[in-house]
């Protein structure tokens, strides 16, 4: 084995891992804050306007393990 | 014409790809050398129609079927004294069926099931699903009638660029291009876009088993991997839109690449499917399926100690006469129209900025190197933002279950059985073979695991705190590829797991098949034969049906003209409107100020037999431009007008909402 190959090897091996990592910290993603960190994150970054859309909710909630509901008239993130 | 434009279809690719491949190496199997055929001429078409649009060589399928027959043609008539031997042969060979045959017949099952599928499900409803579809109507309309692929030139404020033809230019029109000239021989624009999408997608099954059968260089294995393929719910649904085209080009240029191997010149059809990609769909897929194509260089070039030189350049090239259509662009709209048009202002604006501060630098050198590592990470913080309409993070639950109500232009989900397949291919390929993974013998493993990281990462864009590619949920289609190929490896771990118990063997497989029809083809079925939702423009759920029905009871390509500016759903439902003529752009700018004689003669001038009201859709889209105030007064006047002008025959009324009438 050459040192290209060993080095693909590695960069093969360090992906993976890096890849596992960010996974496992991506479950800290999840639940209520994983919810309101989302939309925060939308809201800070293209305004109040777009976090607002039923659209942005949805895929801020589903991303954190919830479900949409409305209460109040208003959307909201339900978690089991 | 429905049976002879399928015929022509096939007449066009497998043309194409006798004469892009005449002179190259081709599989000895005569079926399988005829469907690469197919494939390569597929690969080739669309780059083909964007240089003959170049040129203002008119989009005519007539120019096409002479392109594609012309060199065949002269082959025969040079070999006219063979016929007769090759007609015999012909005979022999028919029922010389192979085992490499048999397994191709099994693929052409698959697809045909695939494309059963999908048609089933497209022709389920007699609407365009969401919105893509509608805009991709307009633009195939507009290729047939025009033969042209360049918007037309608008006046007037806002039409500027690209508020008509959305998928025509600056956004690359081969997806159009290819289903307008294929209208050109069958007058149903809706099920041209319809049967010819589905069909594109299955064809990719197909020709994934091509690509698959040299890649893995095991016929068995390529069968497995097309069936995952065929079964696994995040790969292509029958949604309309250019990315069916795209993703399907990879496998033919794939196949290119591998065969470059073999033969140099392969290296030429290669290149010039590469362009294909490049002006098949906007930069989004172009740049991941070219990440691909990168990647399989650079492993490549590293397991086998030599730079592949020839991919290298197929690439490059192919990029390079891709802007037989990018530099038309640019010298249409200039560099920093088409810069805007993708990346809305983020790049022309954050430049402007960052020329600015290097001009206010002491040191002139660092600037400018800072100014060109700021331009890159800038265009590369572009190319892989993970944003998108459907972009979310992504659960363990959504990999591993799939399910049945899902997003219905990219399907999330892999599914149970064929996760754990890929989970242990992966565990069993690191296991197994350590530091071999990257030995020559091993090269398609290794590139199926950094294929495999890049889509995977890809998709988590959203939940990873770096993201590799633009669009996550679009990622999807190719991650699909990628567990594919290592579900496989997974699969023949477990089947040889229990080699030496034949019997316990045969059950794991068949146990093994009927997990992944289950648990990821049954949820794929699902999704693409259900109702699927259409357009925002119709006011009630109902609606659509009842415009279905509605515009059923007209011959096809019947000019009819909708009072809301909506004519994408006439040309959807299989009529005409013509939507980017001028005089319909100018009247509809003025279009609440016109009278009922006004509207008439319009309407008689520009040849509409029909014309449609309908209540709150009217309204809905006239308040903007006309203000709530204005069109709350001037809306029911034009109606009254309207009907008792005499110059409308109310036809049909659907409730009370939508009145279809005949001009008189």
């Amino acid at each position: 084995m050459n040192l290209a190959q060993k080095l693909l090897l590695s960069v093969l091996y360090g992906l993976l891992i890096l890849m596992v990592i960010f996974s496992l910290l991506a479950i800290k993603d999840k639940g209520q804050t994983g919810y309101d960190n989302c939309i925060q994150k939308k809201c800070d970054t293209k305004g109040q306007e777009f976090c607002s859309k039923y659209r942005e909710i949805d895929n801020c909630c589903k991303g954190a393990g919830g479900n949409t509901a409305v209460s109040d008239g208003k959307v909201i993130c339900v978690f089991n | 014409m429905d049976i002879i434009t399928i015929l022509l279809f096939f007449v066009y690719t497998w043309g194409l790809g006798f004469t892009a491949t005449y002179f190259f190496k081709l599989p000895e199997s005569k079926l399988e050398r005829n469907l690469v055929r197919i494939a390569i001429g597929f690969g080739i078409f669309p780059l083909l129609s964007i240089f003959l649009n170049l040129f203002r060589i008119p989009l005519d399928w007539r120019i096409f079927l002479a392109l594609s027959l012309v060199f065949p043609i002269i082959i025969l008539l040079k070999n006219i004294k063979k016929i007769k031997i090759l007609i015999k042969n012909i005979k022999i060979s028919f029922f010389k069926i192979t085992k490499s045959d048999i397994v191709l017949i099994i693929v052409l099952l698959l697809t045909l099931a695939s494309l059963y599928m999908y048609t089933k499900g497209a022709f389920s409803y007699p609407y365009l699903e969401d919105e893509d579809p509608w805009g991709h109507s307009v633009g195939v309309k507009y290729v047939a009638i025009e033969k042209d692929a360049y918007d037309p030139p608008f006046e007037g404020p806002g039409n500027t660029m690209d508020k008509k033809l959305s998928y025509m230019d600056p956004y690359p029109p081969a997806y159009d291009v290819l289903l307008g000239v294929l209208h050109q021989t069958s007058p149903d624009l809706r099920w041209v876009i319809k049967f010819f999408n589905a069909l594109i997608v299955s064809l990719g099954i197909l020709f994934f088993y091509l690509f698959a059968k040299l890649f893995i260089g095991d016929r068995n294995k390529a069968l497995f991997a097309t069936f995952v393929l065929a079964a696994i719910p995040c790969y292509l649904s029958h949604f309309i839109w250019a990315h069916a085209l795209v993703i399907t080009l990879f496998f033919p240029a794939m196949y290119a690449f591998l065969m470059v191997k073999e033969d140099k010149k392969w290296a030429i059809v290669a290149a010039l499917i590469v362009g294909s990609v490049w002006v098949a769909q906007n930069l989004e897929q172009p740049v991941k399926l070219t990440t691909m194509l990168l990647i399989y260089i650079v492993v490549n070039s590293i397991v086998y100690w030599k730079f592949l030189k020839y991919e290298s350049l197929a690439l490059v090239t192919g990029i390079f006469l891709s802007f037989s259509w990018w530099g038309a662009m640019v010298v249409k709209y200039g560099i920093k129209g088409v810069l805007n048009y993708y990346s809305g202002d983020a790049i022309i604006n954050t430049t402007g900025s960052v020329i600015t501060t290097t001009a206010n630098t002491a040191n002139g050198s660092i600037g400018y190197v800072g100014l060109i590592f700021s331009k890159i990470s800038i265009i590369l913080g572009f190319l892989t933002r993970p944003g998108g309409s459907g972009a979310r993070a992504y659960s363990f639950n959504d990999f591993f279950i799939a399910q049945g109500q899902n997003m219905i232009n990219n399907p999330i989900g892999v599914g149970v059985v064929l996760s754990l397949l890929t989970l242990i291919g992966l565990i069993c390929l690191l296991i197994k073979y350590k530091s071999k993974i990257v030995a020559k013998e091993n090269a398609w493993l290794c590139l199926s695991l950094f294929w495999l990281i890049f889509t995977f990462w890809g998709v988590n864009g959203a939940t990873f705190p770096i993201s590799v590619a633009r669009g996550p949920f679009r990622t999807w289609m190719l991650l699909a590829i990628a567990v594919a190929l290592v579900a496989t490896e997974g699969f023949y771990f477990v089947k040889n797991f229990f080699g030496k118990n034949k019997i316990l063997q045969f059950v794991v497989v068949g146990v093994i098949i009927l997990g992944i029809i289950f648990t990821s083809a049954q949820q794929k079925y699902e999704l693409n034969t259900a109702n699927w939702p259409t357009s925002g423009s119709f006011m009630t759920a109902q609606e659509p049906l009842e415009y279905g029905a509605l515009f059923d009871t007209l011959p096809v390509n019947t000019k009819v003209f909708l009072y809301s500016p909506r004519d994408k759903l006439v040309i959807g439902f299989g009529k005409f409107s013509c939507d980017w003529c001028q005089e319909v752009i100018s009247f509809r700018g003025d279009i609440l100020n016109k009278n009922a004689q006004e509207l008439y003669s319009f309407l008689k001038i520009n040849n509409y037999e029909y014309f449609i009201i309908n209540g709150p859709m009217d309204y809905k889209y006239f308040k903007g431009p006309f203000t709530e105030e204005k069109t709350k007064e001037l809306l029911p006047k034009r109606y009254e007008e309207i009907m008792g002008s005499g110059l409308f025959t109310p036809i049909q009324q659907v409730g009370d909402r939508i009145i279809l009438f005949k001009v008189k």
